[in-house]
């Protein structure tokens, strides 16, 4: 190359380079580091890539500059002239096909050499935490067993193999929490199974709901809890004495209130203080299971507590009858 | 050619040719061309105006600018528009007019059923802009319309939806079966397959691609009707259905999509830049051959809308490589149009302007492809703005420059006159600006964790940032897109008049007058060539 040429190159190189280095130096160039291993072995993939793809970017935005400063029309030039005419040529374009072609296998091989760190599948071991996650319109339940739920906060223990159940109640969801690792959808009529291995403790908040689900669809995010072992067993024996006023304060404000409002007020749903049906299990528990559809209007009410147990909705009634605002007439004072 | 006006036209009542009436009831593939391009750009701007109402809703994190629903039937529609009645019949637009031009043909194939394609098109358009008049609303449920959601919501926008894609279907596939019938049979004599322009190569792919595609969205939305009205339970796995049977069916027509709408605008700035680099394409043929890899390949990867649903690994492994195969083609053809600029000469009138920032744009789309085909990157970046950026790199990156270079290149000879090459570099050069701004910050803040589809987010700092500028961005687009209002509007009315070649082009489209009588030719030079214009130009030379 003579020294024109060099000089072209590198200033044609200037605006790419620094287009990646600017968007190194940005938060979000990539996605989480990851709190599990999964996560983390998402995260070197995702940087092999980019690192193809980045120069990749660079050769070929670095040409297309090049070019343009290079080969303008000059002014005064004779408008009719051409440039050469070169049709193709077969070799070059036998290369700039095999050498793509080999890129992308080798990337395909590394990818899927990484699969096993990302999806852990076979027996997880008697070491493994298992939670079922129930996704409802708009909130998600968790189920620890023996009767023991959260909602919409995660609790699980740091370093052990962790496998989550993910199964929907109503419409497609998708569990994600960024900060953990990728996504898995939640699919009515489907068992999906996310396995990690936590390695960080820590409260984790950017979990939500990836797959559009209805009218709450930004409000239906979820917090994971990753405590070291001992606080979490602890957390796990204090959950066996439900009903819980406390556990069913979250109950109320996943399920309930992000459509009626932290006091029942309104707001996508209509006012529901004071309702009667609150403090009656029966009817209660015949409304979360089939939900409201009244056509012609917007007075739809999705089955928000399709597959509560009784338990479940003693504990919500627990909580509702401790609370002044919320608690219809006839039924304060039972709590 | 001894070719003067047709008798079926000379029969016409008189009352047919005023100015509205000869519109409405034309057959001219040149007249509907010119409606489809009018039209789809009308609903272009409707689906425009959307995306700034969600964008200011997203300006600071806790906004209430616009309801819940709202926000939600807006992003549904404003996918559903620019989709179906705005790239796919803009492109059927400048398909209609320019392919008879360029195989040197009077007419397309069926010129009846081609007015039949456009106003059945236009029915489908109102009925899904009207669906906002109808009982609850429009569908809400995004453009791809998942059940059981899709089934769940009240109302009949979903349905009114349902019937408005059902028609722009219809248009589409009689429209494709005329591209076809017309490139196959009507080209010039010496128009051999390895001569037509690359234009007509992608459209008869484009075609081709409808035809394959459609069928199967038909099939998909008639079950999720019936599912809806007629209590079936097709989706549905509580009657024994599946939910994600539609997202199969869905997706074998929505990959297949994409490649409709990007391909000819590919083939669009393959006329481009040949003309304004003044040398011939660099590669015709494997530019002509990567058009049908992309469509083959663009046919097997439309799992990878799914890596999430938890379908085996090895199918997401499948769908992944098939996904990397489709890099191969495009590869081959943005290098193949560097090549063409290669020692050209190289003239800034905005069609190459725009055609060069296809180039550079649609690249970042289809690089930030491969990092979501790479199936477990895809488990933290699918649904997120990281996806948003990407297809919006592709689809206005890739799409709407190509469409732009196309627009200012044909402009001279759809109406005989020259537009403002000034307010045609403000346009560029504030669009560049605009849409980086609006989408380079999304694939930040989608890694950052921010998921599509949300009216509402509550996290701050740079999170935050990056929304504020996409939002800004969007503004930096708008005034770019009035003044290419403004420009087309004045120019169509009071522009220089130029002569049948004002570029000095290749194709036969440019031997016609500008604008084209209605028969389009009095006779045609001979076609020897992919470049009959340039062969006539030489000869003509010669002779001197």
């Amino acid at each position: 190359m003579s020294g024109n040429r060099v000089v072209l190159a590198l200033l044609a190189a200037t605006l790419p380079v620094a287009a990646v280095l600017v968007a190194l130096s940005l938060p979000g160039v990539a996605p989480h580091t990851g709190a599990t291993d999964s996560g983390q072995a998402i995260n070197q993939l995702y940087w092999v890539v980019f690192s193809i793809v980045a120069i990749v970017f660079v050769l070929v935005e670095a040409t297309l500059i090049a070019f343009v400063i290079r080969y303008r029309r000059r002014p005064h030039a004779d408008q009719e002239a051409e440039g050469p005419q070169v049709h193709g040529n077969a070799r070059v374009e036998v290369a700039w096909t095999l050498i793509p072609t080999v890129i992308l296998i080798a990337l395909a091989i590394y990818t899927f050499a990484q699969v096993p760190s990302v999806q852990a599948t076979g027996d997880a071991g008697p070491d493994a935490v298992h939670v079922e996650i129930t996704a409802h319109q708009f909130y998600w339940q968790y189920d620890y067993g023996e009767g023991r739920y959260s909602y919409d906060t995660l609790y699980l223990p740091v370093d052990r193999p962790i496998v989550l159940r993910i199964v929907s109640a109503d419409v497609d969801h998708s569990w994600w929490v960024p900060e953990l690792t990728g996504k898995r959808d939640a699919i009515p009529g489907r068992v999906n199974i996310l396995r990690f291995r936590t390695e960080e403790a820590g409260t984790f908040t950017s979990g939500v709901c990836g797959e559009f689900c209805g009218t709450q669809h930004a409000r239906m995010t979820t917090e994971v809890r990753v405590l070291e072992q001992g606080d979490y067993d602890a957390w796990l024996a204090d959950q066996r004495a439900a009903p819980d006023v406390e556990l069913g304060a979250t109950q109320w404000k996943a399920a309930c209130a992000k459509c009626h409002g932290l006091e029942g007020e309104g707001d996508v749903g209509p006012p529901i203080a004071k309702n009667p049906i609150l403090g009656s299990p029966a009817e209660l528990k015949t409304l979360v299971y089939e939900g409201l559809d009244t056509p012609g209007t917007e007075g739809y009410m999705p089955p928000v507590g399709y597959g509560w147990t009784d338990a479940q909705i003693a504990t919500l009634i627990a909580y509702i009858n401790s609370n002044e605002i919320l608690a219809p007439p006839g039924g304060q004072g039972g709590g | 050619m001894a070719v003067s006006v047709p008798p079926a036209e000379r029969e016409r009542p008189s009352w047919l040719d005023g100015p509205v009436l000869s519109w409405l009831t034309t057959v001219d593939h040149k007249r509907i061309g010119i409606l489809y391009i009018v039209s789809a750009f009308l609903f272009f701007l409707a689906g425009g105006v959307m995306a700034l109402l969600m964008r200011i809703q997203l300006m600071q994190a806790n906004q209430d600018f616009i309801t819940k629903d709202a926000y939600n039937a807006l992003f549904t529609m404003h996918g559903t528009i620019m989709i179906f009645l705005f790239i796919v019949p803009v492109l059927a637009g400048f398909g209609n007019y320019l392919v008879p031009l360029m195989i040197g043909a009077r007419d397309m194939a069926f010129p009846r059923l081609n007015a039949m394609s456009y106003w059945v098109y236009v029915a489908g358009g109102l009925v899904l802009l009207g669906s906002f008049f109808a009982d609850g609303g429009p569908a809400k449920s995004g453009w791809y319309a998942y059940p059981p959601i899709s089934w769940q919501y009240p109302g009949n926008g979903q349905d009114l939806w349902i019937l408005g894609i059902h028609l722009t279907t219809i248009a589409s596939i009689a429209g494709a079966i005329n591209f076809i019938v017309t490139i196959h049979n009507m080209r010039a004599p010496g128009m051999t397959w390895m001569r037509i322009p690359l234009f007509v190569w992608t459209i008869e792919t484009y075609a081709v691609l409808l035809i394959l595609a459609l069928p199967t969205v038909s099939a998909a939305l008639t079950l999720l009707l019936l599912d809806r009205q007629a209590g079936t339970g097709f989706f549905l796995p509580q009657e024994g259905g599946s939910a994600v049977l539609y997202q199969h069916m869905f997706w074998f027509f929505g990959h297949p999509e994409v490649y409709i709408m990007i391909l000819p605008a590919f083939g669009m700035i393959s006329e481009v830049i040949p003309v304004f680099a003044r040398k011939p394409i660099f590669g015709y043929k494997a530019i002509a051959f990567a058009t049908i890899g992309i469509a083959f390949a663009g046919m097997l990867v439309w799992a990878h809308h799914m890596f999430t649903v938890g379908l085996p690994v090895w199918l997401n492994g499948f769908f992944a490589v098939a996904s990397f195969a489709v890099a191969i083609p495009t590869g081959v053809k943005i290098l193949n149009w560097l090549a063409t600029l290669w020692r050209g000469h190289l003239e800034y009138r905005a069609p190459l302007l725009f055609a060069l920032g296809l180039i550079g744009f649609f690249t970042i789309g289809g690089l930030s492809g491969i990092v979501l085909a790479t199936f477990p990157v895809d488990y933290q970046a699918h649904d997120s703005y990281y996806v948003v950026a990407h297809m919006h790199y592709v689809l206005f990156g890739g799409t709407a420059f190509g469409l732009f270079a196309g627009t200012y290149y044909w402009f001279p000879k759809i109406t005989g006159r020259m537009y403002d090459e000034r307010l045609a570099k403000w346009h560029f050069w504030l669009i560049l600006i605009g849409f980086n701004m609006t989408f380079f910050f999304q694939h930040l803040v989608g890694l950052l964790g921010m998921p599509r589809r949300v009216y509402t987010y509550s996290r701050t700092g740079s999170f935050e940032l990056y929304n504020l500028l996409s939002t800004i961005g969007t503004w930096v687009m708008t005034i770019a897109l009035l003044i290419f209002v403004f420009n087309m509007i004045r120019s169509w009315r009071n522009g220089p008049r130029v002569g049948p070649d004002p570029w000095r082009a290749d194709t036969l489209e440019w031997y016609a007058d500008s604008p084209p009588a209605p028969h389009n030719f009095d006779s045609l030079p001979p076609v020897t060539s992919p470049r009959p214009l340039r062969d006539l130009r030489f000869r003509l030379k010669a002779q001197r």
